[in-house]
């Protein structure tokens, strides 16, 4: 999970402004491709600051660059909602005056609907607003499989055996056994519910090719073997690496259970007012429009052109990741079902 | 002086040229030196990087011999070719064979028989445990079919092997082996009608193989590897090897650059100059090679290489820099010393020259310099000598030339005695040193009575020769320290300097009388010229100093004046300018 991760948020490159009080200074935390120069200067001017970006690369060194921050921190943390809890806490971000933050009417409504998207709300108070996500959706092989598979369980029909990439990760692949299995909550699952999503994945490991690590591997495997469906853990971008590659694949996500990580805004808990209008700023048309066109990532403001978009499943705190990497480390070793 | 200043100069100079072509040479020594001793280190590291690639295929060609000999084993093909699924005694003796296998391979830490069917059911299984082999049964064998080795092999016709990609082993349940960085081998195995069955596995402790692998490996020398993408596969800092099996990519391309060259198939091996890995501001020499697989694999090559640390071939070219430094030190001060001695042997001569032309004078001798040598100093010496002597001719003659104009400025050409300049300067002369001594002077006028009767009798030569004459007789009535000039046709004055006299108590009244009275007796004798005899007389008058004048032309006036009084007298007489005055 912990390597997933770290790909996931390079390629996706979320980034997190810190906003500036009384210096007048804001201090943002994002990762590359979140703030061009050029919207940092049109806020500079609009708000007389000066803002200050600090790119980040991964999620622990997101995590050592706020609880080392000395001289107030920053003013603003781009993370991810699975992440975000750590960061609620540990007290390093404060809850959001979403008053201010008017273009929050400009979102889609699913995001506007902060409540139902786990994590971004404790104690009633807004801790973080969504601000760009990668969905997981299924590349299939157009040549073997006609119509976009619309469950997730295709991945273990049997009519594809051998012929399926799975990602080598613990995390979602339990969550994603839990979804096949029509489990109420696939976060948190129960030591029983596991040891059943256990035996469901050495069902995926039997109707399997192999598992991938990396977009490459996985581009690789599909030039050298018969493929005909894969889990996109790295989202369009795995797409992007195959069609580049001249495969005749299609994009689909599962209606019953399409995972997608969401990175939100969050404000560090010295900032002062100007980190709302950081964030009601990159709200605008204008930056949302950027970060798709220009970085290939979605925006909350503008319904994606992807299948099932409405139906994505954000990416929350699960109940043990020890259990899950152990049962997962049996399961790829090829522990047989009655071990589970 | 001048010779010490040259010593100086040219010692410094030479001393100079010589350091300067000493530090010249100690430093393309040093520079020289230092790469061959660099070259020479890059080429052995070549050739040991060589040998290590060598050693790395021929233990991955004995694990394909001895998984090509276990799948013929007799209880492979008995397990492969039963139709009966209990093969258990089969197995067991598959398994006691293969753990003789492990046993005798440190570097082993598993070997299987994986079956084709039920996703890759292991069927016999040896795993090592600190070192000692176990046999793995039941519901602990595995399904592995997932696995590239198993589907790639799978795939490969009886005889072939696949070698997996090198990896930190995550396959739970291998006793010995979890986490360890290890490479699979793996070849098919084939039923009687040719079927696949399934395939032998080899599974390779890499640290151990490499332990092997880098015997003779000297202190020192860091053996690096990488996968095909340039993933560290062995680093002298663990913690950079296997980035990829840990969620990071640790790529030597980032580290060293120029290895860019082998991952993208420029080169299939390199060896270079780097900063060294454990501390950047020493060097290293890396060499890497290319060590691709004749066999089916997950990459189709690794890359092996050596570090060394140049610290010691470094050293060596210090070393050398500074024994050569030494040597030209002390070959410097012998240069110094040496062009002392050579600046003394060519100022030396010259300053010899030198002091000879010092003391050198007009008219000396030309002194001959004791330079026998034929060089150019020689040559010098010679040329000046020569020039010496030419300059004391020319100045010989100029000299002579200079006293006959003189002599004939200042005497008569006939008679040879002083002329009236010469006569008048004498006079001149002669009152400064009266004047000085309070002496006293006498001039005194002869004048030759009845000479133009002679002359006009008997020609001018006789005239001329009878002059002679009177001149020769009047020289021989004074002293040497008087003189006697012609003054005009047939008159001459003399000049009584009387200071010798007055010491004597004599003056020159009296002395000049005598002398007068002599030079009448003389001249008034007979003179025998050719064939003639004819007597003259002479009329002479006398001048004193200071009585009669003060200077030069009033005692000469006055002497005329007393000549005429002696003249007019009858001739042949004798008159002081005082007595003028008496009378």
């Amino acid at each position: 999970m912990r390597y997933y991760f770290r790909y996931f948020t390079l390629l996706l490159s979320l980034m997190l402004t810190p906003l500036v009080s009384a210096t007048q200074v804001l201090k943002v935390l994002a990762w590359d491709g979140y703030a061009d120069a050029d919207l940092i200067q049109e806020f500079e001017q609009r708000h007389q600051t000066k803002v200050v970006l600090t790119l980040v690369y991964s999620d622990d060194e997101l995590w050592s660059k706020v609880t080392e921050a000395t001289n107030g921190g920053y003013d603003l943390i781009a993370v991810n909602t699975a992440e975000l809890q750590r960061y609620i806490q540990k007290g390093l971000v404060r809850a959001i005056n979403t008053e201010k933050i008017a273009n929050l009417s400009l979102q889609l409504p699913r995001f506007q609907r902060r409540e139902a998207i786990p994590g971004l709300i404790k104690n009633e108070q807004t801790f973080a607003i969504p601000y760009t996500y990668s969905e997981m959706g299924l590349i299939y092989n157009r040549k073997l499989i006609e119509r976009p598979p619309e469950s997730i369980n295709t991945l273990w029909d049997s009519a594809y055996a051998g012929k399926v990439l799975a990602f080598n990760t613990s995390n979602h692949n339990f969550t994603l056994a839990a979804l096949g299995l029509g489990m109420e909550n696939p976060f948190n699952q129960s030591p029983e519910q596991l040891q059943q999503s256990a035996r469901r994945l050495v069902e995926l490991r039997r109707n399997i090719l192999t598992v991938y690590t990396s977009p490459q591997e996985a581009v690789k495997l599909f030039k050298t073997h018969e493929i005909a469906l894969i889990y996109a853990n790295y989202g369009s971008q795995q797409l992007k690496a195959l069609l580049d590659a001249g495969a005749d694949v299609g994009y689909a996500m599962p209606k019953d259970g399409t995972l997608a990580w969401l990175d939100c805004w969050a404000i560090g808990e010295h900032a002062g007012p100007l980190a709302e209008q950081w964030i009601n700023f990159m709200l605008e048309e204008k930056a949302s429009r950027r970060l798709t066109n220009a970085q290939g990532l979605a925006n909350t403001t503008q319904e994606s052109a992807t299948h099932n978009a409405e139906k994505i499943i954000w990416l929350a705190p699960i109940e043990n990741a020890d259990a899950r990497v152990s049962l997962w480390e049996q399961i790829i070793s090829g522990d047989v079902m009655e071990r589970f | 002086m001048m010779g010490s200043r040259i010593v100086i100069k040219l010692t410094i100079l030479i001393g100079l040229l010589s350091i300067l072509s000493a530090g010249i040479s100690v430093y393309f020594t040093y520079t020289h030196s230092r790469a061959l001793l660099i070259q020479s280190a890059k080429d052995k590291l070549a050739t040991a990087t060589q040998v290590l690639a060598n050693r790395y295929s021929f233990f991955i060609t004995d694990i394909t011999k001895d998984l090509l000999f276990i799948a013929q084993l007799p209880a492979v093909e008995e397990i492969a070719s039963s139709k009966s699924p209990q093969t258990s005694l089969q197995r067991k003796r598959l398994a006691f064979a293969l753990s003789g296998f492990l046993r005798s391979h440190e570097e082993y830490n598993q070997v299987r028989l994986i079956g084709a069917q039920d996703f890759g059911r292991e069927l016999v299984r040896v795993d090592k445990a600190h070192n000692t082999v176990h046999v793995v049964d039941g519901i602990a064998l595995q399904e592995k079919a997932h696995f590239s080795y198993v589907y790639n092999t799978l795939l490969l016709k009886p005889g072939e092997i696949f070698v997996s990609r090198i990896r930190l082993n995550k396959e739970r349940g291998l006793l010995d082996g979890y986490g360890k960085p290890s490479v699979i081998v793996a070849t098919p195995v084939y039923t009687a009608n040719s079927t696949v069955f399934g395939i032998i596995v080899i599974n390779v402790d890499l640290e151990k193989m490499f332990a092997l692998i880098e015997t003779d490996i000297p202190e020192g020398i860091d053996v690096i590897a990488t996968n095909a993408t340039g993933d560290y596969i062995l680093h002298p800092d663990p913690e950079k090897t296997f980035g990829f099996d840990k969620g990071e990519q640790i790529l030597i391309q980032d580290d060293i650059a120029i290895t860019q060259r082998i991952f993208s198939g420029e080169y299939s091996s390199i060896v270079s100059e780097i900063p060294d890995l454990r501390s950047a501001d020493k060097r290293a020499v890396i060499s890497l090679t290319k060590v691709p697989f004749a066999t089916q694999s997950d990459e189709k090559y690794i890359v092996l290489g050596l570090i060394s640390n140049l610290d010691s071939v470094l050293d060596d070219s210090r070393q050398l820099g500074i024994t050569s430094l030494k040597i030209s030190l002390a070959f410097g001060t012998v240069f110094v010393l040496l062009s002392l001695i050579l600046a003394r042997k060519i100022t030396t001569p010259l300053q010899r020259m030198a002091t000879t032309f010092a003391r050198f004078k007009q008219g000396d001798p030309v002194p001959e310099l004791s330079l026998n040598r034929n060089d150019e100093l020689g040559l010098l010496a010679r040329n000046f000598s020569i020039m010496a002597k030419k300059l004391n001719a020319q100045l010989l003659e100029l000299n002579t030339q200079r006293q006959y104009l003189h002599k004939v400025a200042h005497h008569d050409s006939l008679t040879g005695l002083p002329n009236r300049i010469l006569l008048e300067d004498r006079i001149e002369q002669a009152l400064i040193s009266a004047r000085r001594d309070k002496a006293e002077i006498a001039v005194m006028l002869v004048d030759l009575d009845e000479f133009k009767p002679v002359n006009d009798k008997y020609g001018h030569d006789i005239g001329d020769k009878l002059l002679q004459e009177c001149a020769a007789r009047m020289l021989t009535c004074i002293r040497e320290t008087d003189t006697v000039a012609r003054y005009g046709g047939d008159e001459f004055m003399i000049i009584i300097s009387a200071r010798d006299l007055m010491l004597r108590g004599m003056s020159a009244r009296h002395v000049s009388r005598q002398v007068a009275d002599k030079i009448r007796t003389a001249l008034s004798q007979p003179f025998k010229i050719e064939n003639f005899v004819l007597s003259i007389s002479c009329s002479i008058g006398i001048s004193l100093y200071p009585q009669e004048g003060e200077d030069k032309n009033t005692l000469i006036k006055h002497a005329d004046l007393a000549m005429y009084y002696a003249k007019s007298a009858g001739r042949n007489n004798v008159k002081l300018y005082t007595d003028l005055q008496i009378d």
